[in-house]
C-alpha cells in the first residue's frame, strides 16, 4: 500500500444474515483488521472484537427477523479514529425506536443501575465503555443504526511514533462485502 | 456454531466440600453459550450444597456478555448453598 492511500480514509461495509453463526467470523476479521490496519494498542483489538460481538447480537436478536440481515461498517481514519455502525432492519422482534434505545441506554447507564440476571451487560458495559461516541439514529429502512467511534489519541500503540496527520479524502472507495 | 469444550474435572477436596475444576476451551457466544453453560447447571444440580467451582480459562479464546452474566448467576447460586467459584487464568 503506497503512503498516499496508507492516509485515506478506508470504509468496509459488511452484510450478514440474522444469524449468530456468522458473528464469529465478523469477530476475526475486526480483531485482524484492527491490529493489521490501525495504529490502536492490541489490547483495543480485543476490545473491538466485544463491541462488534455485542451490537451485532442485539440486531440479531432485536433488530433483524429471521431471514433478513443486518449491516456492519468500519470507518477507519488513520491515526484519528475508527468507527463502527452497525445496521438492522427493524423487522425483528423487539420494534424499537432509535430514541427508545438511547433511552434504555441512559437509564442502564446511571451508576445506580443494578444489573441482575443473565442479561443486559453488553450495551452498557462492553460497548459504552470502550467507545468515546456513541449515536442511535433511526435508518431509512425503518431499522435502528448504532454508530460507536473510539479515537486513536488515548489508545495508540505506545512504541509506534507520531503519524504525520495528512489530509483525509472524504470520498473513500468502500469495500462492499456480502456474505 | 463457534466451537468450544467444558470438561469437569473432580479433585480430592474435603469431606464437607466439593472442588470440581471447570475447563472451557474454545469460544462461548450467543450461538452456544446457551446450549453448553446447561452442562454446568446440571453439575449445580448434582451438588447442591457446598459445591466448589474452580473456572479454568486458559484457553478460552472468547466469551461475550452473556457468559459473563451465566456467571454471575453461577456465583450466586454456589454462594447461597455454602459453596465458592473462582476464576482462573483468564486472558
Amino acid at each position: 500500500m503506497d503512503s498516499k492511500s496508507q492516509n485515506q480514509e478506508m470504509k468496509i461495509t459488511i452484510t450478514l444474515p440474522t444469524s449468530a453463526y456468522f458473528i464469529s467470523g465478523i469477530r476475526d476479521f475486526t480483531l485482524n483488521m484492527v491490529k493489521s490496519t490501525t495504529n490502536f494498542e492490541e489490547k483495543w483489538a480485543y476490545r473491538f472484537q466485544s463491541v462488534i460481538d455485542e451490537l451485532c447480537n442485539n440486531a440479531i436478536e432485536y433488530g433483524s427477523a429471521p431471514g433478513q440481515d443486518i449491516k456492519v461498517t468500519f470507518i477507519h481514519s488513520p491515526d484519528n479514529f475508527l468507527k463502527i455502525i452497525v445496521e438492522d432492519t427493524g423487522t425483528g422482534k423487539n420494534k424499537m425506536t432509535a430514541k427508545e434505545l438511547e433511552t434504555l441506554f441512559n437509564e442502564r447507564r446511571k451508576p445506580d443501575h443494578v444489573f441482575t440476571g443473565i442479561r443486559g451487560r453488553g450495551l452498557i458495559k462492553i460497548v459504552g465503555e470502550w467507545s468515546d461516541e456513541i449515536k442511535f439514529e433511526n435508518s431509512k429502512e425503518g431499522g435502528i443504526k448504532v454508530a460507536i467511534t473510539k479515537y486513536l489519541k488515548d489508545a495508540r500503540k505506545k512504541d509506534d511514533g507520531l503519524s504525520k496527520i495528512s489530509e483525509q479524502k472524504t470520498n473513500p472507495e468502500p469495500i462492499i462485502l456480502n456474505i | 456454531m463457534t466451537d468450544v469444550k467444558i470438561t469437569i474435572e473432580d479433585t480430592a477436596g474435603q469431606a464437607d466440600k466439593k472442588v470440581k475444576i471447570v475447563h472451557i476451551v474454545g469460544q462461548l457466544d450467543e450461538s452456544n453459550v446457551d446450549e453448553k453453560i446447561k452442562e454446568i447447571y446440571s453439575v449445580i444440580e448434582t451438588n447442591p450444597q457446598n459445591l466448589h467451582l474452580i473456572f479454568d480459562l486458559e484457553n478460552l479464546e472468547y466469551m461475550n456478555s452473556k457468559s459473563i452474566g451465566y456467571l454471575t448467576d453461577i456465583y450466586g447460586k454456589l454462594t447461597e448453598t455454602g459453596g465458592k467459584m473462582a476464576i482462573a487464568k483468564a486472558k
